[in-house]
């Protein structure tokens, strides 16, 4: 049992490995070391952090006010605004882009910094006022029926009760947006691209798709690699924010303020003009189907359930892994960190040298990205074992129960109910993805993903836009059919 | 009737059925479009291979290079077509290629042509292409272009696009050792930097530039389906540097017959009368047909490096402009 | 006879030491204030907490370097004594047999205590939904089927109201009466259970216990 619990960090540490081997074997050319390190690659070094420091930086600035207002009492509605919170937080980057270059083309220059900015505003901003919400609705409200016998005021009882809430909170939201944006690959490739946009993320897709150079790939993702732990290391502790969805919140609502009607109105407002002009630009044509198109809609389907299932898997065998090392905490969640890319092209080239890389595609990409979708269903997960393992763990021992007997009994069921919730998650992660499938894709393997970049590409805007409808329209499908579940198992409990 | 449709799509995307008389060609995306030369090639070559052909279009002709490379002797090619003449030397060096086996002596070329593995089929020099109607002050040389004229321009990257290779080979040859300088120069003016021809082309007839890098044959487009002579290719008195499109055969092939008769179509009277009005290049073969306007074109001197030249200097001198194009 | 010879062990900067003895077949009720070491002298009972020098002996033999299954204690915590995810029949099963994998005569087993402990009705409900009364009885059920010489109670029934703490209380001297089973019982309602217990521990400090019988 406790070697199957391992098999997780196993798949891990062969997956790392044999995307070194491949990088060490690669076919490529090689240069001097030093021949790398020159003008261009200072640039894209400094965009890389440039453009995640400002990424960061507006998020959390955005973000404080609308959840400061929004946290001021519980509203009626409140778990629909976190709904599309949190969609914003997991849907489809694509669908972003595209939003953005449909909604703001005629207003800014969408494809450049501004337009790059402005995309990472869209993914992380809900983000991040969903967590400083979260942490703001954990202040006592005694503590606030306190101030107000002190008869403070409303901003001063902010400036002694809130504001020390948010400033903890500060730090590990700029922390992750920062990572997040500074790995940031499909918004990069799509908005940026050319020789001035580019960061590490995208330089080492390019050395390898253009310059086929594994050599400047590896130095571009060891560098990357350092410079997104030591940030880590230098801003602090990486603190873990669940994603689970939570279904009992028993406060009572009232009708919002004005001032929050005022708040959500905007952010909704904000928030869903892109994706209206997505809509009114994807109908503003009859929609034509090929075959092409289908071949590719039923292989993003299959990728994205067979991704799922294999990271549900992985999540649950880590989840049931009682040993917390911090290495192996590290390993978890350094997938989160480490560049995509360079694994993908570690193990495509590993799969070159074996003569299977194009009759492995659909595996190698089920593989990828299941590893990909892995820590962040892992969570949840971990924390109801976890809670299960403290209440039980005694009663269990003094039961004589072996481990099997343990997982079977105990933690099985602890995890069961979250299970088709994380797998759903996992194929909402999956199904978006851009960068693994073109890079290991042959040249006539299509994804809905690989299709909505090739019409953007070719500036055929309003079919991008009908597949990135179609896109979302699988995302919310999978969701829908989360919540279904979700209820269901809620109900029979 | 639909299930068993999707059941053959599954099976197709799947196992990627190899058919005896299948022949995939590998291509840059305009040619493959419903204007290229694509879809005229492909019927009239089925019409007497009873063969199925089939064209994967690929970003431009750099990324084609590049896709070969990474395929090795595993790609389902058993043709790639586009590459053009500064690639062939790198090309042959893969050893992935089989001769052609074809006398290519009746062929009009810019210079002259012995190549074994590659067939050229079209050339065309590179040019600068701008809106009669909105540029008033047109430079009259690419140092102009360069050092002094106000113009704002797009073009293509070298990294993918043989379009952007050409531009890249174009300031090589009148710049040398200055190159560096002049790519400096012309970031200033440069609006943006696309992927491939196509992207450029669709962004400079939205205004988003004055001049777009293109070729000295596109305004021929522009008159024969448009009837209009307001897009002009801007002559240079330096000399334009020339592109010549080639394909080859690849060794790994099943059906290399086949794909050897396809080379050998591609400079036929037949497939060459559908190069100029559909890729609106030159044809290589004199007496093909061409659209009326291909006689208003300029005529521009050649310039132009061996391929062997530039498959030992293309890293260095892209370097050289992507330090200075990401300033 | 339950043994324990001057175990002593150190919490974080507090310092225990206990000395008591319970013969077997008898009632000791543990008490005292809170952060005196209740909950703490039961771990060192089960094995759960590391003692430093002394020893726990039942009749006669020394528990130190058993696992807690292998010593001698049936146990019903403060909380969380049933799988509440888990059916009755499955709780109590778990007490037969550590894979919930009966044997016919095991079943029988199970059903006659199920009768005993009125939840026949019940076998196939989910623990989560049964009442504090019922819950009581499946947990009582349970540590019944595993027949261990000696019953330690953490509080088990503090939750309760005292109706069904009362009855509790009396399923417990059942069986100590009939099966003859040792009880130690962590309380702090020592006037409500005073009338069944046989001898009274009570904590005055952490290393500070006083044993004395009952009225």
């Amino acid at each position: 049992m406790v070697w199957l619990s391992k098999l997780t960090t196993f798949t891990i540490l062969l997956t790392l490995a044999l995307a070194g081997v491949g990088l060490y074997l690669h076919p490529g050319y090689g240069y001097p070391w030093s021949d790398y390190f020159d003008a261009w690659f200072l640039k894209i070094v400094q965009f890389s952090i440039w453009q995640a420091f400002l990424s960061a930086l507006f998020s959390v600035i955005l973000a404080i006010p609308f959840a400061v207002v929004y946290a001021s009492k519980p509203f009626t509605g409140q778990w629909l605004l976190k709904g599309l919170l949190n969609l914003f937080f997991i849907m489809p980057v694509l669908t972003v882009i595209l939003g953005v270059v449909t909604a703001y083309s005629d207003f800014i220059d969408v494809f450049s910094l501004q337009g790059i900015l402005l995309a990472h505003l869209y993914l992380n901003v809900p983000y991040a006022v969903r967590i400083f919400w979260q942490r703001l609705s954990f202040v006592s409200q005694t503590h606030l029926n306190v101030a107000q016998t002190l008869h403070l005021s409303t901003w001063r009882s902010f400036w002694w009760i809130k504001r020390p809430v948010l400033v903890s909170a500060l730090r590990p939201v700029f922390v992750l947006v920062f990572l997040l944006c500074f790995s940031s690959f499909t918004v990069v490739l799509s908005l940026g691209g050319g020789p001035a946009n580019t960061n590490l993320e995208v330089a080492i897709f390019q050395a390898l798709k253009f310059d086929f150079d594994p050599k400047a790939g590896a130095i571009y993702a060891a560098v990357h690699g350092i410079l997104a732990m030591s940030i880590m290391l230098l801003l602090g502790r990486r603190e873990h924010f669940g994603m689970e969805i939570n279904r009992a919140q028993a406060q009572r609502a009232t009708v919002p303020t004005k001032m929050q009607f005022l708040a959500i109105a905007t952010l909704v407002v904000v928030l869903v003009y892109p994706l209206l002009t997505l809509l009114a630009h994807a109908f503003s044509a009859p929609f034509t189907g090929s075959e092409r198109l289908w071949r590719g809609i039923i292989t993003s389907l299959l990728l994205a359930l067979g991704s799922g299932l294999f990271a549900t898997l992985l999540a649950t065998l880590r989840s049931l892994d009682t040993s917390q090392h911090r290495l192996l905490r590290f390993l978890d969640f350094g997938l989160m960190v480490l560049p995509v890319m360079v694994i993908s092209t570690g193990l495509f080239l590993f799969a070159l040298k074996l003569n299977i890389a194009f009759k492995a595609t659909i595996p190698l990409i089920i593989w990828l990205n299941g590893l990909m979708a892995m820590p962040i269903v892992l969570g949840p997960l971990t924390s109801r074992v976890q809670a299960y393992r403290e209440s039980y763990s005694r009663l269990a021992d003094t039961l004589a129960m072996s481990d099997w007997s343990k997982v079977r009994y105990v933690y099985l069921p602890a995890a069961a109910h979250l299970l088709p919730w994380s797998l759903m998650l996992a194929m909402v992660l999956s199904v978006g993805d851009l960068g693994v499938a073109a890079l290991i894709g042959s040249a006539q393997f299509v994804t809905l993903p690989i299709l909505i970049y090739q019409a953007m590409g070719s500036y055929q805007m309003v079919l991008a836009s009908q597949l990135t409808l179609l896109l979302l329209l699988m995302c919310v499908i999978f969701l829908l059919i989360a919540e279904w579940f979700g209820d269901r198992t809620l109900r029979r409990h | 009737m639909t299930s068993l449709r999707f059941k053959c799509i599954l099976l197709a995307g799947f196992i990627g059925v190899a058919n005896a008389d299948d022949l995939t060609i590998y291509t840059y995306e305009s040619f493959t479009s419903e204007w290229g030369p694509g879809p005229v090639l492909e019927e009239k070559f089925e019409a007497v291979c009873e063969c199925d052909v089939r064209f994967v279009g690929l970003e431009d002709g750099v990324a084609l290079l590049n896709r070969l490379r990474l395929e090795g002797s595993q790609t389902e090619a058993d043709i790639i077509l586009g590459l053009d003449d500064g690639l062939v030397a790198e090309a042959t060096q893969l050893n992935l290629l089989a001769e052609h086996g074809l006398s290519l002596s009746g062929l009009s070329l810019p210079y002259s042509w012995k190549d074994r593995y590659f067939v050229p089929y079209d050339y065309g020099h590179f040019a600068f292409v701008y809106d009669d109607t909105r540029v008033s002050q047109v430079p009259s040389s690419l140092r102009e272009l360069v050092e002094t004229s106000d113009v704002s321009i797009i073009y293509q990257d070298p990294r993918v696009s043989t379009v952007g290779q050409g531009l890249m080979l174009w300031i090589k040859s009148v710049y040398g050792a200055n190159s560096g300088d002049a790519w400096t120069k012309l970031q200033k003016k440069t609006v943006t930097v696309t992927p491939g021809w196509s992207e450029a082309y669709a962004l400079f007839q939205e205004g988003k530039s004055d001049m777009v890098l293109s070729y000295a044959t596109s305004p021929a487009y522009h008159l024969t389906w448009e009837d209009t002579d307001k897009y002009k290719a801007a002559e240079f008195s330096e000399g334009h540097y020339v592109q010549i499109e080639v394909a080859a055969a690849l060794a790994s092939s099943e059906n290399l017959t086949l794909a050897r008769s396809f080379l050998g179509f591609l400079v036929s009277q037949e497939a060459q009368d559908v190069f100029a009005g559909t890729n609106w290049m030159w044809p290589v073969l004199p007496g093909a047909e061409k659209p009326e306007a291909f006689g208003q074109l300029i005529a521009p001197e050649t310039l132009y490096f061996r391929s062997e030249d530039v498959a030992a200097q293309r890293r260095d001198w892209i370097k050289e402009w992507r330090n200075a194009a990401s300033q | 006879m339950l043994k324990v010879n001057s175990v002593r062990c150190q919490l974080a900067t507090h310092r225990f030491e206990w000395s008591f003895r319970v013969p077997e077949g008898a009632f000791l009720a543990v008490t005292g204030g809170s952060g005196v070491g209740k909950s703490t002298l039961l771990n060192v009972l089960l094995g759960f907490q590391p003692i430093e020098s002394g020893s726990v002996q039942w009749a006669g033999h020394d528990l130190s370097g058993l696992k807690v299954y292998e010593r001698p204690f049936g146990v019903l915590f403060q909380k969380d004594n049933l799988f509440e995810h888990l059916s009755v029949e499955k709780n109590l099963a778990l007490g037969l047999h550590p894979g919930a994998k009966l044997n016919g005569e095991q079943r029988e087993q199970l059903w006659l205590a199920a009768e005993r402990f009125q939840i026949q009705s019940i076998l196939a409900e989910k623990a989560m939904r049964l009442s504090g009364g019922q819950q009581q009885r499946v947990a009582l059920a349970r540590v019944f089927l595993q027949n261990k010489p000696v019953l330690l109670l953490d509080e088990p029934f503090s939750s309760l109201d005292p109706m069904l703490r009362q009855e509790g209380l009396e399923w417990v001297s059942e069986m100590q009466k009939q099966q003859g089973t040792t009880v130690v019982m962590v309380t702090h309602h020592l006037d409500e259970i005073e009338p069944v217990v046989d001898s009274i521990l009570e904590g005055v400090s952490s290393d500070c216990w006083k044993q004395y019988p009952a009225r």
